[in-house]
């Protein structure tokens, strides 16, 4: 059953894809806007946003519940978020894969079949690690192991939290007004 | 032309039982019911709103159990195909050899087209059954023409016409395929009388078993098999419901000095949000009972909402002194949303509302989220909402679309109650029972002129068009650049793949980054990318480049690392705008649409989806006008609405692509090789991007690894 995916699938993937895409690309210029302020904090300023990036992977495998669900939602997200306004660019691209893949391993560790929020918070967790993974050798090569750490920590946090729990807030609140029930999920 | 008289499809129904999924109790219930529709038959389904007309009717088409989740017991064969067993299967749609021969019309007047464009949208239908890709433009254009909708609408995008015409359009996507079987859910809703009768004619002549849901019984007498429901069950219809009450006035007339306070003036208002509607005025009295007339698209809605505020006014004068205006558009979902009624009252309303739910027979509803209603239901609750709180001008969009007589007469009851109070009313319908209900001393009837159908404007060109327009402008390659100007998109992907992959490889060193931006750039200008498009990037990309400088060196590298890594960022976007010049997705994705060839595609999904992305946004945006209205239930975020909205737009999407066609590829039923994708190189970029990320990050990590190891 968690292979088989239907148009009504298909369709809420793309949907929540690019409606996260939407997010992303606005929050780009937010992040954009305040680089200056928080460049001498730089590690708050990721704890403090960056984790809204990783709010497609774990919201669309959350909603659909299938396999690849989370890695293409984010994927969607991503490229959205970079032909709409992305100081990263064509980065922001691989960025999302890394991040996907990320929250995609971790349901795919629980057998797609467990959906609890530590789940979800793992999964938003697992896409921070793929956000460290990816940012850190590209454009903070030179710094010291503290200093990366310390980014590398960061983003990891604030994924679980701002990313996993965003995604689980959002389907909480889409589950209370029964938007949910008309697509099955 | 075919000769042969194709053989039509049956319908067989008993002991019909459906229960939606996330709701207790079953939606309909026919058991003890069965039915036998043969070929060439009507079956008409009429009843109160709410009774599950619609969900009978989308039964017929497949739909219930496969498609839209929840659970189907009894017996409902169509055309063969035994439809309870698909559902108890949990097939993913309809079987796909009934959706062949199926034409579906959706209800309105939520969006049940699938694409933007209206042609695009109707040869879909055609696209996904394997028509010659030669004969579809003209059989298109025929469609649209037969359904009464003027040349340019084509061109235009579907959610820019008028309620009517968008009904138009929906027959025209269903009709163009010749289908053997019809399922049209009130087919003639928010029609004027002309195209009314023609629409009724076309179906009546249709070599095709019909299922139609409709109240006018009168006009729909052709039908072999009627099938009157109330609350999901079979209930005898009851005859000569004229409401008595209709004509006459049930209380004295007011005083004659409340019709000459003027309550609400506009003068010539314009708004740029309907180019195609000229200039609007009007003015509404106190006490009196305005019923706004016109053809499909003259802009009625557009005058409404102007005189309401919820349209910004771009030209003209508006003139309300400290009234309480409320506004119901024609979509009553744009008011509720998912919210219940009860949800949405203030405190001191709670009681007035309570009795015109009563009145309305919607009081056991209150605390049932809208998202859940029938749009009858939300109709009328969206009435009582508005009208409990206690406006002086309240202004109606269709009060009595898609309702039967007994819910009509509640309803104008209710408004011309409301008249009678010293409210102004303006009303805009087409329905005759409306006119009829409105005592002569409260009625005044205005007839709106002209307004989308007339203006010989010859559409506006779209954002897409309007926008490679301008960049064609910007952009003109003097000879020079041509030389070392590379065009051929693979050889520009090729490139752009060849410097982010050295970029990425590279040490972050500003010489080295530099090294590589410099001649991306120098490439991506000879390509065409413009002054303009530049100097926008180092504006988007100067708080970006200084920001991460300084984090570096704040981090401990240096001065070299740190420049490197902002300079990284240059390299990108370089090597973006080599693999992509300005406008060029939206070309693509224009380009795409207009080029369908392939039965499926997950492209096609998502650019339809995306497309969905502007209405959804302008939705959300009119929807938080209309609510700040009312003052309450407004959203803290803008965000929980829009995904909200979006989210609801999921079923909605996913019907209109289903019933035009549009198929998973499975083992059964392979993709057409006959006809290849053109957009075949937007799936393969989409891919190969994606492959390439995850290489790349997998990559540079081993890269990484060695070079610490070394």
């Amino acid at each position: 059953m968690n292979t088989r995916w239907s148009l009504m699938d298909l369709v809420s993937l793309s949907v929540i894809g690019i409606s996260c895409g939407a997010l992303f690309a606005g929050w780009n210029l937010l992040w954009g806007a305040l680089t200056p302020l928080f460049a001498l904090v730089l590690p708050l300023q990721y704890l403090l946003l960056a984790g809204t990036w990783v709010i497609a992977g774990p919201l669309a495998g959350l909603i659909i519940k299938r396999r690849g669900a989370a890695l293409f939602g984010e994927l969607i997200a991503a490229s959205v978020s970079f032909l709409l306004a992305s100081q990263w660019s064509i980065d922001a691209l691989f960025s999302g894969a890394a991040q996907g893949l990320g929250a995609e391993v971790i349901f795919l560790l629980f057998g797609y079949r467990v959906w609890g929020w530590s789940v979800v918070v793992a999964a938003g967790a697992a896409s921070g690690v793929g956000m460290a993974l990816h940012d850190l050798p590209l454009y903070f090569a030179g710094v010291d192991a503290s200093y990366a750490v310390l980014l590398a920590a960061a983003m990891v946090v604030s994924s679980a939290l701002l990313g996993g729990g965003g995604a689980l807030l959002l389907h909480r609140a889409l589950r209370r007004s029964g938007a949910l029930d008309a697509i099955g999920a | 032309m075919s000769s042969t008289v194709r053989s039509l499809p049956e319908i067989e129904i008993a002991d019909l039982v459906w229960r939606p999924a996330g709701v207790a109790a079953p939606t309909l219930d026919l058991r003890g019911y069965s039915l036998h529709v043969r070929g060439g038959e009507t079956l008409l389904i009429s009843g109160a709103s709410g009774a599950g007309k619609s969900t009978l009717a989308a039964a017929c088409a497949g739909l219930l159990g496969t498609l839209v989740p929840g659970e189907l017991q009894g017996t409902l064969r169509v055309g063969g195909f035994d439809l309870v067993a698909a559902a108890v299967a949990r097939e993913p749609g309809p079987p796909a050899t009934l959706l062949e021969q199926i034409g579906v019309i959706l209800a309105g007047p939520a969006p049940r087209h699938a694409l933007p464009r209206l042609t695009d949208d109707v040869a879909l239908a055609l696209e996904s059954r394997g028509v010659p890709a030669a004969s579809i433009h003209a059989k298109v254009h025929a469609a649209i023409s037969a359904a009464g909708l003027p040349e340019r609408a084509g061109e235009s995008d579907v959610d820019r016409l008028s309620g009517g015409e968008r009904a138009l359009a929906a027959a025209a996507s269903a009709l163009v395929t010749d289908p053997a079987l019809l399922i049209a859910d009130e087919p003639l809703a928010g029609l004027d009388e002309t195209r009314a009768a023609a629409l009724v004619t076309q179906i009546a002549t249709l070599q095709a078993t019909r299922v139609l849901v409709a109240h006018e019984l009168e006009r729909l007498s052709f039908a072999n098999h009627t099938i009157h429901l109330g609350e999901g069950r079979v209930v005898p219809r009851a005859t000569a419901h004229r409401a008595e009450a209709l004509s006459e006035p049930t209380a004295p007339v007011g005083s004659g000095s409340a019709k000459s306070v003027v309550v609400l003036q506009l003068f010539a208002a314009a708004s740029a949000d309907r180019p195609n509607v000229p200039p609007v005025s009007i003015t509404m009295h106190a006490g009196e009972l305005a019923l706004l007339h016109g053809e499909t698209g003259t802009g009625k809605s557009a005058l409404l909402a102007l005189a309401a505020g919820v349209l910004p006014l771009d030209g003209g004068e508006r003139h309300v002194a400290d009234q309480v205006v409320r506004y119901v558009p024609q979509d009553p979902g744009l008011l509720l949303g998912a919210r219940s009624l009860a949800q949405m009252l203030a405190p001191g309303d709670v009681a007035r509302a309570e009795a015109f739910a009563r009145e309305l027979g919607v009081a056991d509803l209150m605390s049932r989220p809208a998202s859940r209603c029938s749009d009858g239901e939300r109709r009328r609750l969206a009435l009582v909402l508005t009208a409990s709180q206690g406006p002086t001008a309240l202004l109606v969009d269709e009060p009595t679309l898609g309702l039967d007589d007994a819910s009509a007469a509640r309803v104008m009851t209710l408004l011309v109650d409301q008249a009678r109070a010293g409210c102004s009313l303006l009303v805009a319908t087409h329905d005759e029972r409306a006119a009829r209900a409105v005592p002569p001393d409260l009625l005044r009837t205005v007839h709106h002129p002209t307004g989308t159908s007339g203006e010989a404007n010859g559409g506006e060109p779209s954002v897409i068009g309007r926008g490679v327009q301008l960049a064609s402008e910007l952009l003109g390659p003097i000879p020079v650049k041509r030389l070392i100007g590379v065009s051929n998109p693979l050889t520009r992907f090729g490139l752009a793949l060849f410097w982010f992959a050295l970029s990425v490889i590279s040490p972050a060193t500003a010489v080295a980054q530099g090294a590589i931006a410099l001649p991306a750039l120098i490439v991506a200008w000879s390509s065409g990318v413009q002054f303009l498009a530049t100097l926008r990037l180092a504006l988007a990309l100067a708080p970006a480049i200084a920001g991460l400088v300084i984090a570096n060196l704040i981090g401990g590298s240096s001065a070299e690392a740190a420049f490197g890594a902002g300079l990284r960022l240059v390299a990108f976007a370089a090597g973006s705008l080599v693999l992509l010049r300005p406008f060029e997705p939206l070309r693509l994705a224009d380009g795409a649409l207009q080029h369908l060839r392939a039965p499926f595609a997950p492209t096609l999904t998502l650019l339809a989806s995306a497309a969905t992305l502007p209405t959804l946004m302008r939705e959300a945006r009119e929807r938080r006008a209309i609510r700040r209205l009312s003052h309450r239930g407004s959203d803290p975020l803008l965000l929980a609405d829009l995904f909200d909205a979006a989210i609801r737009a999921i079923p909605r999407l996913a019907i209109a692509l289903e019933v035009r066609g549009v198929r998973l590829p499975s083992r059964a039923r392979p993709a057409s090789t006959s006809r290849p994708s053109t957009f075949g190189r937007a799936d393969l970029l989409i891919i190969l991007l994606s492959a390439g990320g995850l290489l790349v990050s997998i990559v540079r990590v081993l890269i990484e690894r060695l070079t610490l190891a070394a």
